[in-house]
């Protein structure tokens, strides 16, 4: 936490006087951004991203008029498997934005409101690997996990099941557009609105 | 002119997609449809959460994805069934109106967890701008709803029930003299291939007699006129007429009625031509006319029973090819008279036929009985007449309709009750003790007896206690407006899905719906004097005399066509379940409904009680 503090701190100092300047200001709204990655594979230190989408909560509405859906170029680590889960094939990637313009995109929207998602430090270690190469700092946005939460606010014991599925299936969300990047970030903004309001009823 | 619909893949969506394939979605141009897309947002409510109060802008209109929500009447602040106007589910829109008019009316709670997209006011009300198509989806009542479902069933091509008389099968007709000989008359005929001619008589201008080739032969070979007399003697001057507008089937329902083999076809009064039974039939694909022939030639109950068989799969090819509901209804009345009719004919002497009046009552009375789930019939018996087997008469002629597939009434109104088939004079006295007694049962009494129609007998006993009733009825402003009472003893069953415990039942169409639209018209009528029996001819009576408006009876017709139209497709399940005719129920089952179809119920129901509220203040009925 304090290394943490530290970290942001310094790279504060680094980012003054640049567009990204705003990213590491204490947030003080009340919107959250629910983001989601597609990458060629699991790990976040050698895999590549395909698509990224995030989706803004905003006063407990989920704003999918202000989404964010982008396609990066392909990538030769694209295997087989991947595109059997996400069914996107090198072809899918043709509309693709390049990492200069989609990164710079990627920050403008999240800016520094707090970013949710299902199992969140994937994403985030993904994206820090990226936008660390392109700019020299990682993201200083406070997280949300989804899984943590539905845990926490449902009373689930030690080593239940927390797969997305079930989280969806027990908070009653409905399922569509599984494994595209926009539909995950969606269900996955959903589930948490309805934690949200579980909470405040208690 | 941008197409009307257009098709859109729904596969390529990623959020929660709105059904885009029925109005008014399908409305959008593919770039609208684009912007609303991307304008939609998603919202998530608890249950008892207010999505919109009354009195409050809403954000946009809704379109549930998931749960229930509930719309309580925004005059009252109680939230209980008694104000529940009406309930969304799955796929249902809400909050259009208050969008268009800046304020809700009415308050909308989610029922349950509910996840709806919202349409933001602001991009709804520039597509409502944009789009005029889209636009009358949401301004226009039920009656454009209709032209929408129509449009997006569509049924086309050899729908024979949109044929026109005037377009198919009307011929020219053949005009002679009547001063013309027999003999040139068949010439003439023969010439032209008809077999029957309008029958000019000079010196009386637009005066026109048919004659046709069996009064030809009757008048030669049975009456002993020669080939030389004039064919007056043998023409008839009753000419019966249908409108050159008017659809095939009117124009058989008509010759089946009056048991004729061709009409004069007119055009707004002007006679245009003839159209013969043998070209009507050629045209049409359908049994109906061969049941009201075998009908007519029946010699023995087992004859009609072979008729009647071939009525119920008569009405499902009618319904499968999408006949409009109103000529069904036409013709399985003209049916179903001349079958109680021949019935009666098979069952009684000619003295006793003619010494009485036999009549249906409700729903058969009005003519808007599709499929026969009962009975209700009454005869009035001249006075004096001696009639010593009354009671085994019209117990042989009740069990004969109920061998024939008519159930039983259950309130026993049926002739084998003496209550039921009485002198003149006994049903005047009854009348009248009904009148000024007023409880539950006299009302319904008098309500099914104002609907009466004759299928046999003498048609002035049925005139003269007509009038006498009505006459009694309207003595006083207090009787009618008592009489129309019970149009509000039944809630308008707004909750179209009704509390999750009645949800295996549905609605009751017929208590909820169509009972307050029928009975209603059925208490004007008698208030502004208007003398018919079936309801849709009492609307346009009605409009016509200016009691209601016109805007007010267009809804109430298509309110009750829609009505009709969903009962007869839940008593035809119900029968095609081998459930027991005397059985079948009145309850339709929202589910099986589609959205539109729900939107369209829903529109209708709205329709009964605005109707109602206004009856309410126009007979000063209370509440």
């Amino acid at each position: 936490m304090v290394a943490k503090t530290l970290k942001t701190l310094g790279t504060r100092f680094k980012v003054q006087g640049t567009p990204w300047e705003p990213l590491f200001m204490p947030y003080h709204g009340d919107e959250v951004v629910s983001i989601d990655c597609e990458t060629t594979g699991l790990d976040p230190h050698n895999d590549d991203l395909l698509t990224v989408a995030a989706v803004k909560i905003r006063d407990g509405k989920i704003m999918t008029s202000e989404k964010l859906d982008l396609r990066l170029p392909a990538s030769p680590k694209q295997a087989a498997d991947s595109i059997k889960i996400h069914g996107i094939r090198k072809v899918d990637l043709a509309e693709s934005v390049p990492f200069s313009e989609a990164l710079p995109r990627v920050l403008d929207f999240i800016g520094n409101r707090p970013l949710l998602g299902y199992y969140i430090n994937f994403d985030v270690t993904l994206l820090n690997r990226y936008i660390r190469d392109s700019f020299g700092f990682e993201l200083p946005n406070p997280t949300l996990e989804l899984a943590d939460i539905f845990k926490a606010k449902t009373r689930q014991q030690d080593g239940a099941d927390l797969r997305l599925e079930r989280i969806l299936d027990e908070l009653n969300v409905p399922t569509f557009g599984r494994h595209t990047a926009i539909g995950d970030a969606t269900m996955v903004a959903m589930a948490w609105v309805k934690l949200q309001k579980a909470t405040q009823r208690l | 002119m941008a197409p009307l619909f257009y098709v859109i893949d729904r596969k390529k969506m990623d959020t929660p997609a709105l059904d885009l394939s029925v109005p008014p979605f399908n409305l959008l141009s593919p770039q609208q449809v684009q912007r609303l897309s991307a304008g939609l947002h998603l919202e998530y409510f608890e249950s008892g959460q207010t999505i919109i109060d009354s009195g409050q802008a809403p954000e946009g209109i809704y379109v549930i994805i998931k749960g229930k929500v509930e719309e309580y009447d925004g005059d009252s602040v109680e939230r209980d069934s008694l104000h529940l106007v009406s309930q969304f589910s799955e796929g249902d829109l809400f909050g259009s109106l208050a969008v268009l008019k800046g304020a809700a009316r009415d308050a909308y709670v989610a029922f349950e967890e509910v996840i709806c997209q919202v349409l933001p006011a602001r991009l709804f009300i520039d597509l409502v701008h944009e789009n005029p198509e889209f636009r009358h989806y949401f301004h226009k009542g039920l009656a454009t709803m209709s032209k929408h479902r129509q449009a997006s069933a569509e049924r086309e091509g050899d729908d024979f029930s949109l044929v026109k008389v005037g377009d198919s099968v009307t011929r020219k007709a053949l005009v002679v003299s009547a001063d013309t000989s027999i003999r040139d008359c068949v010439v003439r005929m023969r010439g032209a291939h008809i077999d029957s001619a309008l029958v000019d008589f000079p010196g009386e201008a637009g005066s026109y007699g048919l004659v046709t080739g069996t009064d030809l032969l009757n008048a030669t070979a049975l009456d002993g006129h020669s080939a030389q007399t004039p064919i007056r003697v043998c023409t008839g001057r009753n000419l019966i007429a249908v409108d050159a507008e008017a659809f095939l089937f009117e124009a058989l329902t008509v010759m089946a009625r009056h048991h004729i083999k061709r009409v004069v076809v007119k055009r707004e009064s002007a006679i245009v031509g003839v159209a013969e039974l043998a070209d009507v039939l050629g045209f049409l694909s359908s049994r109906s006319h061969n049941i009201g022939v075998s009908i007519e030639k029946a010699q023995s109950i087992q004859d009609l029973q072979e008729a009647v068989s071939h009525i119920p799969p008569l009405i499902r090819n009618l319904v499968d090819k999408g006949t409009r509901i109103r000529f069904m209804m036409d013709l399985l009345a003209a049916l179903n008279n001349r079958l109680v009719a021949k019935v009666w004919e098979l069952t009684v002497s000619d003295e006793v036929r003619n010494n009485t009046a036999l009549v249906v009552l409700g729903s058969e009375g009005r003519g808007e009985q599709i499929v026969r789930t009962d009975q209700d019939n009454a005869l009035i018996i001249r006075d004096g007449f001696d009639w010593p087997e009354q009671a085994q008469d019209t117990q042989r002629f009740i069990d004969r309709l109920i061998e024939l597939g008519f159930p039983p009434c259950p309130g026993n109104v049926m002739i084998s009750n003496p209550e039921w088939a009485m002198s003149e004079q006994r049903w005047n006295e009854r009348l009248s003790g009904w009148v000024h007694n007023l409880d539950e049962t006299a009302l319904m009494n008098l309500a099914i007896v104002l609907d009466a129609q004759r299928v046999a007998g003498d048609a002035k006993l049925l005139d003269r206690m007509g009038r006498t009733l009505v006459e009694q009825m309207t003595a006083s402003d207090i009787f009618v407006s008592h009489f129309s009472q019970p149009v509000m003893r039944f809630a308008v069953p707004l909750t179209l899905f009704g509390r999750v415990k009645k949800e295996q039942q549905g609605v009751d169409i017929k208590k909820g719906a169509i009972f307050p639209v029928v009975h209603g018209l059925r208490a004007l009528s008698l208030k502004y004097g208007v003398r018919q029996s079936n309801s849709f001819k009492r609307i346009q009576e009605l409009v016509r005399c200016g009691a209601i408006q016109a805007k007010l009876g267009r809804n109430l017709e298509s309110a009750l066509v829609l009505f009709s139209e969903y009962r007869l497709r839940s008593h035809l399940r119900q029968l095609g379940d081998n459930t027991d005719a005397a059985r079948v129920n009145n309850y339709i089952e929202p589910h099986r409904l589609n959205r539109l179809e729900r939107d369209l119920l829903r529109e209708a129901l709205h329709v009964v009680k605005e109707f109602k509220d206004w009856l309410a203040l126009e007979l000063h009925i209370r509440g």
